[in-house]
């Protein structure tokens, strides 16, 4: 009798070990299928998406046509696609902070949950939201109420790049605030031939546009301001012209201005990564990726000698700009299985800590964590996981409207750099904060369109800003 | 010499029932109507390409259909049509359309006229030269703006280091509001001046020597030989040349959206670029739409007063 029970456990343990509950997800199983996906030209594609798509093909069988350009053809490209419900774009790349939220309210994007929770399609140790930085997490929802309609992978922040030889050589103190950045700019902006024209810039930032948004929006929540606020009654208006937000646009116009080339006005990131690169500049206020340019021997003049902090925390506290990217299946895909299958494929453990290992900063803890992973230097390293779980998804003012509203507040950088005058900046502010909030009453109405939900957001706290200066050993300098 | 007629049936053919067969009457309607049978193709192709189009392009103007965000259009009658009126950057842009316009034409056709009259002159290397001259014209448009971008660098840009050299200060060419469309322009009467010259030089060369010789024996002035009797004779090609241009130059898009975007502050923004940003970047398609309609009229209307003018010269 004993030996019975013990053979009907045993039974019991196998059949349960059997049940699809626990089984291995087939990754065979849409073998032969082609999946078209639309993507963003960016450093991740050769370094991670390329070389994970044959291997995906090689254990899966699914081939994934890859149709890459330039981000702002190919989300025209998705846009068009998505409109026309094309059934031949299945997985779509996407910034939930640019337009997510209007893809969302259209309805165009797949949720993802019902195939998150399938046994047959998702892995059992996935672990998602679990392994996922805060800051990452805070990225993938826009709307009061949206459904999981994207897996937000890349981790991408905007960071302060600096000569950590010139901090070194001329002895000053690495900025953890506003007030010090700004004397760092004066500081190591160097005229050493004395004709006028410094040789290397102290501060190097955008200052094109639309574009600025992206890395302006740090200096404009760090001093209090937003881009917009809700009145008591809930409406949501502009908030660029408050008194923070004037002192943000007056902040960063002063140190384009003063501090930084001629040319950072009509520069875009590339032709700033590549005077940073060239050695013109001390800091270089960009996206985290740019230092594998400045690292490069055969491309950089400074090799060796960069590395990254966090943006200085301000007047009104330190919010770490990450503005993610994510992945997600058209509504429209006639594979949507198979495309969630690439999803989970390329979002697993070991297939994340690759892109980790090829310089792609990747939103699984894990991945930053594993004790294989070395970044590339010690405060890149501390200052991009920080922002990967501390920071939200600010890049751009988040509205259904959001070219007229990135166009607007770039409209106002403008004038911050070119005039520089409070009452320019104010009367500028005020025209366009007027503007986008009748474009917000007009595109907006009857939609709680929140913007990025920080419900995972955490504080920053002083002692994780100075964390990176601690890595590399710069926080004695200028003392 | 019997004739044979033209409607002859083949030999062995039985016409009487030839002649009751469907084949035989689709061959005889076919026969009769050849004209209208040799036009279905041109017919189908601007049915398809330009009637389907337009009229898309008239019924989306009348819609408040947005890409995304309303892919359901709702009639709006006019106010597509009226909206634009009290924008300050559509007023803005069909300016910037038109100064654009006629100052790089302008540029174009005094530059193009003076280096047409070198190259009818004899000089060793004259081929080379003319080619070299040409080259611009065979350019790709962005991968020539990207080169002007590096020029109009305020910092390290080759156009202010040679006013520095000179004792200058330099300019922000494309990133001052002031001098956006000038350098536009700039890049404009380089790129397409090589054009306007191959238009003149081929005009130059098929007047006839008969009038000048005869002005150089009267004892002309180079000027008034030039004023009197080369010009003149040469407007019938400056006419096409113009017309040509000036179309161009309204339709210009390629190197403004690569170079300025319209920036700063919208001071360089064309009509088309207006548009353009309201299609693909707001995804007001219907107002878009609207614009467009505007946009052509525009076309027709410089076209109209150009043709018009050509008339008249043709008429001395």
């Amino acid at each position: 009798m004993h030996v019975l029970r013990i053979l009907a456990a045993a039974g019991a343990v196998a059949l349960f070990a059997a049940s699809p509950a626990r089984a291995e997800v087939d990754w065979r199983q849409f073998e032969g299928t082609t999946l078209n996906a639309a993507y963003f030209t960016a450093n991740y594609i050769d370094a991670w998406f390329r070389p994970m798509a044959k291997r995906f093909e090689s254990e899966t069988g699914i081939k994934v046509q890859m149709q890459v350009l330039q981000a702002g053809q190919i989300r025209k490209k998705q846009d068009i696609m998505l409109a026309g419900k094309d059934s031949q774009l299945d997985i779509v790349m996407l910034q939930m902070d640019n337009r997510g939220g209007k893809l969302t309210a259209a309805g165009h994007l797949e949720d993802l949950q019902p195939y998150l929770d399938d046994p047959a399609l998702t892995p059992a140790g996935y672990d998602y939201p679990g392994d996922w930085l805060g800051g990452c997490l805070n990225t993938a929802r826009v709307i009061t109420g949206q459904p999981l309609n994207n897996i937000v992978w890349s981790a991408q922040a905007q960071l302060l790049h600096i000569r950590r030889d010139l901090f070194e050589k001329h002895d000053v103190k690495v900025p953890t605030t506003m007030a010090e950045l700004e004397d760092a700019a004066r500081k190591l902006t160097l005229d050493e031939d004395g004709d006028g024209k410094p040789e290397v810039y102290g501060f190097l930032s955008r200052g094109h546009g639309r574009l600025t948004t992206a890395s302006f929006a740090t200096y404009l929540f760090n001093h209090g301001g937003s881009w917009f606020t809700r009145l008591p009654d809930g409406t949501k208006v502009s908030n660029l012209d408050s008194k923070e937000s004037i002192d943000a646009f007056e902040f960063y116009g002063r140190l384009i201005r003063d501090y930084a080339p001629k040319s950072a006005l009509s520069n875009k990131p590339p032709q700033n990564a590549a005077l940073y690169a060239a050695g013109r500049a001390a800091m270089l206020s960009a996206l985290n990726y740019w230092h594998g340019l400045a690292d490069n021997p055969k491309k950089s003049r400074i090799a060796g000698k960069s590395t990254t902090i966090l943006v200085p925390a301000g007047p009104g506290g330190s919010y770490p700009n990450v503005p993610t990217t994510s992945l997600a299946i058209s509504k429209y895909s006639e594979k949507k299985e198979a495309a969630w299958l690439y999803i989970a494929w390329m979002t697993r453990k070991g297939i994340m800590l690759e892109g980790q290992k090829a310089a792609v900063p990747m939103c699984r803890r894990s991945s930053w964590e594993d004790p294989s992973y070395e970044a590339p230097t010690p405060a890149w390293g501390e200052s991009a996981k920080i922002a990967a779980d501390y920071g939200i998804a600010i890049a751009k003012p988040q509205a259904i409207a959001i070219g007229q509203m990135r166009d607007a507040a770039g409209e106002i950088i403008n004038v911050a750099i070119r005039d520089g005058s409070r009452e320019a900046i104010e009367a500028e502010a005020k025209k366009q904060a007027a503007f986008m909030t009748q474009l917000v009453a007009e595109t907006e109405a009857g939609m709680d369109f929140a913007g990025v939900i920080p419900e995972f957001a955490k504080k920053l706290d002083g002692d994780a800003q100075a964390a990176p200066i601690r890595a590399e050993g710069l926080d004695k300098l200028g003392m | 010499m019997a004739v044979t007629p033209q409607n002859a049936l083949a030999p062995g053919l039985d016409e009487r029932r030839a002649r009751g067969s469907l084949g035989w009457r689709v061959l005889e309607w076919l026969d009769l109507q050849m004209p209208i049978v040799f036009n279905i193709p041109t017919v189908v192709f601007l049915f398809g390409l330009v009637a389907v189009p337009v009229s898309l392009v008239l019924a989306t103007s009348f819609t408040d259909w947005q890409l995304i965000t309303k892919p359901d259009p709702d009639f709006v009658g006019f106010d597509n049509y009226v909206k634009p009126w009290s924008d300050d950057r559509w007023i803005g842009a069909i300016w910037h359309t038109f100064a654009y316009a006629v100052a790089s034409v302008g540029g174009q056709f005094v530059l193009g006229l003076a280096t047409a009259m070198l190259f009818n002159r004899s000089f060793a290397g004259k081929a080379f030269y003319r080619s070299v001259w040409m080259m611009p014209m065979v350019a790709m448009s962005v991968a020539i703006s990207l080169v002007w971008i590096l020029f109009f660098d305020n910092a390290f840009g080759i156009l202010n280091h040679g006013l520095e050299g000179l004792g200058l200060d330099g300019i922000e060419w494309i990133t001052s509001p002031q001098w956006a469309l000038v350098s536009l322009i700039i890049v404009g009467i380089w790129h397409h001046t090589p054009f306007m010259t191959l238009i003149l030089l081929a005009g130059l060369q098929s007047l006839p020597q008969d009038p000048f010789e005869a002005a150089r024996i009267d004892g002309a002035s180079r000027w008034q030989m030039l004023v009197h009797i080369t010009l003149p004779l040469l407007k019938t090609h400056i006419m096409v040349a113009l017309i040509l241009r000036s179309i161009f130059g309204v339709k210009e898009f390629d190197t403004i959206l690569a170079i300025t975007e319209g920036g700063p502050r919208y001071a360089s923004e064309t009509m088309n670029l207006n548009i353009y940003f309201n299609a693909f970047e707001y995804q007001y398609m219907g107002e878009a739409a609207a614009k467009g309609v505007f946009f052509f009229l525009f076309i027709l209307c410089v076209q109209s007063i150009l043709v018009k003018l050509r008339k008249r010269t043709w008429s001395y």
